[in-house]
């Protein structure tokens, strides 16, 4: 259809609005309180136009087109209505440019200056009212024009359900709460609402008085947090090179959505702690060295040492944290230049259970679905995430689809912030996910709710299920897990009857001594149910880490090269062996980290690679761990920080961070993402993959890294499943693998019309098996680990960024009120929490998150490190520790101050 | 915060009469009914309370009780002179009576005696033009309001109170 | 003739018995013995106009109402008078409750009603327990409940009590606050009619023209429909207030002129102490001010009636509006600048706050005038503030805009040399209520 817009004709589609058609014709019309996110809420008026036939003036945000429309957006009368609005929006407040954070990027400021609005007609003394209070985000009262874009996005995007409209009238303003200063308030500082305000009511803080937008480059990259991948755009000031801002960008997966990490941790990269130039260890003290020393002398220990005993004494690990370039240059330098398959990464310690159960049942190891299709579920199974915490982005969208109708049961000991947002919340008893999720598959198919279809075409042993799934009637599956057999039959009945349904899980499921077993039996119950390769299904794992599906992806494993290709096959490794121009790649699959370790103390690993990852502080038992480092002949840390491990290391070499150089990260849900170069490095700091190209010419071999795009060139020449990813294609946008060719779209879902990549889908008979390590008498609770909103890692990105720290300093027990009362703990005591393998002094947070006889802390804080009491007692497939789970006692040490926790849900006391 | 059983029965009548997932709608009686309980205001604990009873967010509770001006969410006097001053009260002598009760109690438009007996809060329109000037006084109206008639509501407040203590 | 308040001197009318006495639910009896279609004819056919203040067609309003399959729908009385100058709903429910209950049932079952709510604005506490105890007699005899008198058809009535927001009497906001939110009127369309409560189809109808469906069931829409004049039929009520002899409600017909409502002993008895008339309001607050020379008259000479459309003869240039029939009268005494003060600081107070020329233009239009009251104005105000309602006027999602702004600017029209003596005379502006008297004066001759 057409329309007349000042008398000029342009063409508009069904549901158009006017203001659509406008803006794409370039014809200003001014809004301030709609925005796309938020949509028409027809409020500020400010976007009035005049259209002929219609009686007074339209807004035109919410006015559909009509076929021969005539509108004027020019006339006096309108030019008129509009700038009244505006002055009287300049009116309301104190809107003075000169000192604004948001001058140049005010919309507001764009407004007067479009409607040539000088000063106000009217005058306000300004009420100085400002919120200072939290750490990342200042509210300016006499800057708020009242449009509700930041309500609406707090409530309805991020779902964290902070803000709000209090009062009325000119009284109107935004509150926190109940009206209490941000910073007392239950905000998680995700700063969305900062993303989307017109004005400079919200602004971030740490970016005040750093510059105009103007003056910084703008660089888009990707998040260097959790797995989820984040768009996001750097705000840099090059002169100073360093981030000044964070924005989210409007591109899948966030859609412009950020956490309070992925927007506020970002001053790590210029730390001044930041580790420079290569350090080597003489007379035990790091000393500074030059590349060539650092470099020579690796060569000489690989040499020599490697000549002596053979290769398999070499080891190295990648990194869930560092690009897939790196990943890959560390994997072919082990492999092509070493001869050795020892390679592999911190995906063992979280969700290698998922590469091997998914594998297994569907011959692929990774994510079915893709993030954005949870808003087209159902309903939501969560089982052992933590998602408002562990992966914040992922939560939005969760929340946003239980808001808009979806269902969801969140199944946890804890009861993790997620639950509050749930239909129904299912605590089970720590480590009894097979048992339970058994009962549930077996009271499925006893209703006949399983999909038969499904189950007879597309799976390969239907009928082994429907017998050994016997041996696990709910009655016994609820004796084990705790969880009544009345809830047990909800849960079967709500799983069993929706439409579609989405399992998302982390690594509450992986992190067990039957982690692959938990992982599996949630593939039966996909396949039970038919929920797999259709949209807003599937099994959805939750990586935890930024590249830790890409650092698999890359054949940072000890079983597979780059894109899963096996290291046992001949054919493939002579392929390989051509295009790398090598001969004598290793057809023994290589040692997984714990036996890597292990072996450290029997001399048979005597030189140790640690790229990116805190070994020390990451495996269970750090005691161990430390014996295991120190048993080492060789240990080089390539890292960006000193930590726990560099101080065990041989050589230490500066590496660069996330936005230092070009490189690609894979997200949880398969899809690669470009990282950009904002800033330079810190001194000397080098690429991996620069460091491997430099040893392998000095080994004799040419690896062929000249940039992050040519490493990647050269993975992508033998690559499969990512084979037709390059880095022009993903400049704006990530593409999902399997992506083989060029010109392939990308595999938003895996196994679609019930092909499995495996062929037919394999049900695994799954038993149960109790935690490593019970409560006793002595040690009489069960501690589970995981990760806080605050924090990341070991903490060597969020503790060296400003403000994290102060939010959240220090690590808390958490210890559920029955307990604490029983043992006269509050919070803010002090108590030593003591296992078999040691003991920590840390405080205590009583909350309602913790059951009974459940205590959880995390692996953040180096003073109070969760790893110093954690069981080294792994899966028996693929040697992923049990951190969810060991037995502990604790004692009270020292009456504190009592810290009092806020509101309904508490990412902090 | 906990209300009587007389008034949990009223309020869970309330909350019967809604359709099913509609209990939000019951919010605004029942924060009349908590108001009613916690001396005449809201604190955060009431407001939470609430929030629980009828399974809604907090925020959403507090942005409703800002919203209407019967709702106090300051500590009030024991009796809350409501003083209307729109149109017809005003040509009726509304100011003369709003100015005759503030020095009588030695308090301002929002302000409570220092013995919290009364508050004097400045009313807009009560729908009783007719029988200006007027207040509302608890759950009645007082009509055609003189400063005779004042001084004998502010003694009847006080006899009240004395008699209650 | 009086067809609502004819019976409201009776001692007891408010009880069951009484009422039942003198010809109560007679008219519904006869009512659901109809089928709903028919009472909706009928009350098409009476021209009953919404005696809320807008004035739109009862039965087409009713007409419009959305009848999807399965979804229940709703008719919620709205008893949320807040008006200044109005207060006839509440006369209404303190002294004939079952005629509003009746009223209620009858244009449930015509509507399809099942679960019916009185919105009262919150301050109207004791006529909550009027209500409640007549809902509860009309329970017992079985005029609510299940299978009301056998004809199979159920119907619930609940009071729910607002807050005190007169934004709640626009019938979206309403509909929020029935549900639990702010009182912020939703943006239109989609009306009511197709999703109202809950996003049900629903009817909103003001208290007075629910209890005339009652008369109308008895007398018959085509009887109803010759009472009064014109487009204007039936009775209305009008309470009458400010500065007359005998203010109260009352009920007229619609031919009955201005000029004797004001001076006749049968309604306001003239104005006390003999002053002189000097300005009027008659239809609540919103609408436009008219000074003594235009009210009696119209602009043409002709007699103005108390009816819609004589009352708005000439526009808003000479005439005004029937509104809600909130009848407010000022004498010779009464400074038009401070009176339209107070209404611009009603408005700034129950501004919801969502639009911004009205959030933002009424508490300028407030400050403004209060500037100009208390001798602090300047000239360029007067033209400030008839531009910021001019603009405030049909720019805002509901009506609240154009009720403010609408008072302000007919002051301005019609007192502006008020105004400029405020400007001019500061000090003497600040003695309290001082208007110019002139104005009263080409009528000084005018007697009954």
């Amino acid at each position: 259809m057409k329309i007349t817009i000042n008398n000029n004709i342009f063409e508009a589609q069904e549901n158009d609005t006017v203001l659509d058609v406008a803006r794409r014709n370039d014809i200003y019309i001014p809004t301030l309180c709609y925005h796309v996110k938020t949509g028409q809420t027809a409020k500020c008026r400010a976007c009035v136009v005049d259209v002929e036939g219609m009686r007074g003036m339209q807004t035109s945000c919410n006015l559909k087109v009509r076929d021969g429309m005539n509108v004027h957006t020019d006339t006096k009368e309108v030019q008129e209505a509009q700038k009244m609005v505006v002055d009287l929006m300049l009116a309301s407040g104190y809107h003075n440019c000169l000192a604004c954070e948001r001058s140049g990027t005010c919309e507001l400021q764009d407004a007067c200056y479009h409607l040539g609005i000088e000063k106000s007609t009217y005058k306000d003394a300004p009420t100085g009212r400002k919120d200072e209070s939290s750490e990342f985000i200042v509210i300016d009262f006499d800057k708020c024009i009242k449009c509700g874009r930041c309500v609406n996005i707090c409530n309805n995007r991020v779902v964290n359900e902070v803000l709000g409209f209090g009062y009325r009238g000119k009284e109107t303003e935004i509150m926190c709460d109940d009206d209490v200063a941000m910073g007392l308030s239950t905000c998680v500082q995700c700063g969305e609402c900062v993303q989307i305000c017109p004005t400079g009511a919200l602004t971030d803080k740490k970016s005040r008085g750093k510059g105009r937008d103007a003056q910084f480059e703008k660089v888009d990259t990707t998040c260097p947090y959790c797995g989820t991948g984040c768009q996001l755009t750097l705000h840099v000031d090059k002169a100073k090179n360093k981030v000044v801002r964070v924005t989210g960008r409007d591109e899948w997966p966030n859609n412009g959505m950020l956490c309070v990490k992925g927007r506020y941790g970002f001053e790590f990269h210029a730390s001044p702690k930041r580790l420079q130039y290569p350090l080597i260890k003489k007379n035990g003290k790091h000393e500074q060295a030059t590349w060539d020393e650092a470099l020579d002398l690796i060569t000489e220990k690989i040499k020599t040492t490697v000549g002596k005993y053979g290769p398999d004494v070499f080891s190295a690990l990648g990194s869930g944290r560092i690009t897939n370039e790196n990943n890959y240059a560390i994997q072919k330098f082990t492999r092509a230049v070493v001869k050795t398959n020892n390679i592999d990464h911190c995906a063992r310690t979280c969700h290698a259970p998922t590469v091997a159960g998914l594998a297994h049942a569907f011959g692929s190891g990774a994510a079915t679905n893709s993030v954005d299709e949870i808003l087209e579920t159902d309903l939501i199974f969560v089982i052992g995430s933590n998602m408002t915490e562990a992966h914040p982005v992922v939560s939005y969208y969760v929340k946003q689809a239980v808001k808009n109708g979806s269902r969801m049961i969140v199944c946890d000991p804890r009861r993790v912030d997620i639950a509050h947002w749930a239909n129904l919340y299912v605590p089970l008893k720590v480590g009894t996910d097979v048992p339970f999720l058994n009962g549930l598959i077996n009271e499925i198919i006893q209703n006949n709710w399983h999909n038969e279809a499904f189950m007879k075409n597309n799976t390969e042993n239907p009928e082994d299920l429907k017998e050994w799934i016997k041996e696990y009637p709910v009655e016994k599956a609820s004796e084990i897990c705790g969880v009544p057999v009345e809830q047990m039959k909800q849960v079967a009945k709500l799983l069993g009857t929706a439409e579609k349904v989405s399992v998302i899980y982390c690594l509450g499921i992986t992190e067990h001594t039957t982690g692959t077993d938990n992982v599996k039996t949630i593939a039966n119950l996909q396949m039970v149910l038919g929920h797999l390769g259709k949209r807003g299904c599937g099994v959805n794992p939750l990586r935890g880490q930024n590249n830790v599906q890409g650092a698999c992806d890359m054949g940072a494993l000890p079983n597979v090269y780059h894109n899963y290709i096996s290291v046992k096959d001949e054919k493939t490794k002579e392929k390989i062996e051509k295009h790398w121009g090598v001969s004598g790649l290793s057809l023994k699959e290589g040692y997984k980290l714990p036996t890597m370790l292990h072996k450290a103390t029997t001399g048979d690993t005597k030189i140790l690679f640690c790229v990116g990852d805190n070994t020390v502080q990451t495996e269970p038992n750090m005691a161990k761990t430390i014996q295991e480092v120190k048993a080492l002949e060789f240990l080089v840390v390539i890292d960006i920080f000193e930590n726990a491990t560099t101080d065990f290391a041989d050589v230490i070499l500066p590496d660069v961070c996330f936005n230092e150089d070009f490189g690609t990260y894979s997200n949880l849900d398969r899809r690669v993402h470009l990282l950009r170069k904002a800033v330079n490095p810190p001194g000397e700091a080098k690429p991996t993959w620069w460091i491997m190209n430099e040893l392998g010419k000095r080994l004799g071999v040419d690896l062929k890294f000249t940039s992050a795009e040519a490493t990647w060139e050269d993975m992508r020449a033998t690559g499969t499943i990512m084979g037709g990813i390059t880095y022009e294609r993903i400049q704006h946008k990530g593409l999902q693998w399997p992506c083989p060719t060029v010109t392939h779209p990308g595999t938003p879902i895996l196994h679609t019309n019930g092909k499995f990549t495996r062929g037919k889908g394999l049900f695994s008979h799954t038993q149960y098996r109790s935690q490593a390590e019970m409560p006793d008498k002595e040690y009489p609770f069960v501690l589970s680990t995981g990760r806080r909103l605050w924090h990341y890692h070991t903490g060597t990105q969020t503790r060296n960024s400003i403000g994290l720290e102060n939010i959240f300093p220090e690590e808390l027990l958490e210890i559920s009120p029955v307990d604490a009362a029983r043992m006269h703990i509050k919070s803010g005591d002090m108590v030593k929490a003591t296992s078999r393998r040691g003991e920590i002094t840390v405080k205590a947070w009583v909350t309602e998150r913790s059951p009974e006889g459940v205590v959880w802390c995390t692996f953040h804080f180096r003073e109070a490190h969760a790893n110093i009491l954690t069981n080294d007692a792994y899966d028996n497939v693929t040697e992923t520790p049990e951190y969810k789970a060991c037995a502990i006692r604790i004692e009270k040490v020292s009456e504190g101050v009592e810290t009092v926790s806020r509101g309904f849900r508490q990412a902090r006391p | 915060m906990k209300f009587s059983e007389e008034k949990l029965k009223k309020v869970n009548e309330i909350i019967a009469r809604y359709p099913d997932g509609k209990q939000k709608s019951a919010l605004i009686p029942i924060l009349h009914i908590a108001q009613e309980e916690n001396n005449g205001w809201l604190d955060v604990t009431t407001m939470d309370h609430v929030a629980i009873m009828l399974n809604i967010l907090p925020i959403e509770v507090y942005e409703v009780a800002t919203f209407y001006s019967m709702f106090n969410l300051k500590p009030v006097g024991k009796h809350v002179f409501e003083v209307c001053r729109t149109g017809p009260c005003m040509l009726n002598g509304s100011d003369d009576i709003i100015q005759y009760i503030k020095d009588k109690l030695g308090i301002n438009e929002g302000e409570t005696t220092s013995d919290g007996l009364f508050t004097l809060k400045p009313a807009e329109c009560l729908g009783a033009c007719g029988y200006a000037p007027m207040m509302q006084l608890g759950k009645h109206y007082r009509e055609h309001l003189t400063k005779e008639k004042v001084d004998l509501i502010i003694d009847e407040c006080r006899r009240n109170a004395a008699k209650n203590n | 003739m009086k067809l609502l308040l004819e019976n409201a001197h009776i001692e007891g009318i408010r009880y069951y018995e009484i009422y039942r006495k003198h010809g109560g639910y007679r008219a519904a009896e006869k009512a659901l013995k109809m089928a709903p279609d028919e009472i909706v004819e009928e009350v098409k056919k009476s021209g009953l106009r919404g005696r809320g203040g807008a004035g739109f067609p009862a039965g087409m309003k009713w007409s419009f109402l959305a009848k999807p399959e399965g979804v229940p729908r709703h008719l919620v009385c709205n008893a949320d008078e807040s008006e200044p100058g109005t207060f006839k709903d509440r006369y209404l429910m303190e002294f004939l409750p079952h005629l509003l209950i009746e009223g209620l049932l009858i244009s449930s079952f015509a509507l399809g009603s099942n679960l019916t709510f009185i919105y009262i604005r919150g301050e109207y506490a004791w006529i909550v327990d009027v209500l409640e105890q007549a809902i509860a007699e009309a329970k017992t005899n079985g005029w609510l409940g299940k299978n009301i008198q056998g004809t199979g058809f159920d119907c619930e009535i609940h009071v729910q009590r607002g807050a005190g927001a007169y934004i709640c009497g626009e019938e979206t906001a309403l509909l929020e606050s029935l549900e639990g939110k702010r009182g912020n009127p939703r943006i239109k369309p989609p009306f009511p009619a197709v999703q109202g409560l809950w996003l049900r189809p629903t009817v909103v109808n003001n208290v007075e023209t629910l209890a005339a469906v009652v008369p109308i069931m008895n007398i018959g829409g085509e009887a109803y429909s010759k009472i009064g004049v014109g487009r204007s039929t039936g009775t209305k009520l009008i309470s009458a207030c400010g500065n007359i002899n005998k203010p109260g409600v009352y009920e007229i017909e619609m031919n009955l002129s201005v000029e004797e409502f004001i001076y006749s002993d049968e309604y306001c008895s003239g104005i006390p102490k003999g002053k002189k008339l000097k300005a009027c309001i008659p239809g609540g607050s919103s609408v436009p001010i008219v000074p003594a020379n235009l009210l009696f008259k119209t602009a043409k000479g002709e007699t103005r009636y108390m009816n819609y459309e004589s009352l708005s003869d000439g526009g808003f240039a000479t005439g005004t509006m029937m509104g809600s029939g909130g009848f407010i009268v000022l004498d010779e005494d009464q400074c038009v600048v401070r009176h339209t003060m107070t209404l611009a600081r009603f408005y700034n107070h129950e501004s919801c706050g969502q639009c911004s020329p009205c959030r933002e233009g009424t508490g300028w239009m407030y400050k403004i005038l209060k500037n100009i009251e208390y001798g602090k104005g300047k000239m360029s105000d007067i033209d400030l503030l008839w531009d910021i309602q001019g603009k405030i006027e049909g720019n805002t999602i509901c009506p609240l805009g154009d009720a403010a702004a609408w008072p302000v600017a007919a002051a301005i029209r019609h007192f502006r040399d008020e105004f400029e003596w405020h400007v001019t005379h500061p000090e003497e502006a600040q003695t309290r209520n001082y208007g110019l008297a002139h104005y009263a004066e080409p009528l000084s001759t005018v007697t009954v």
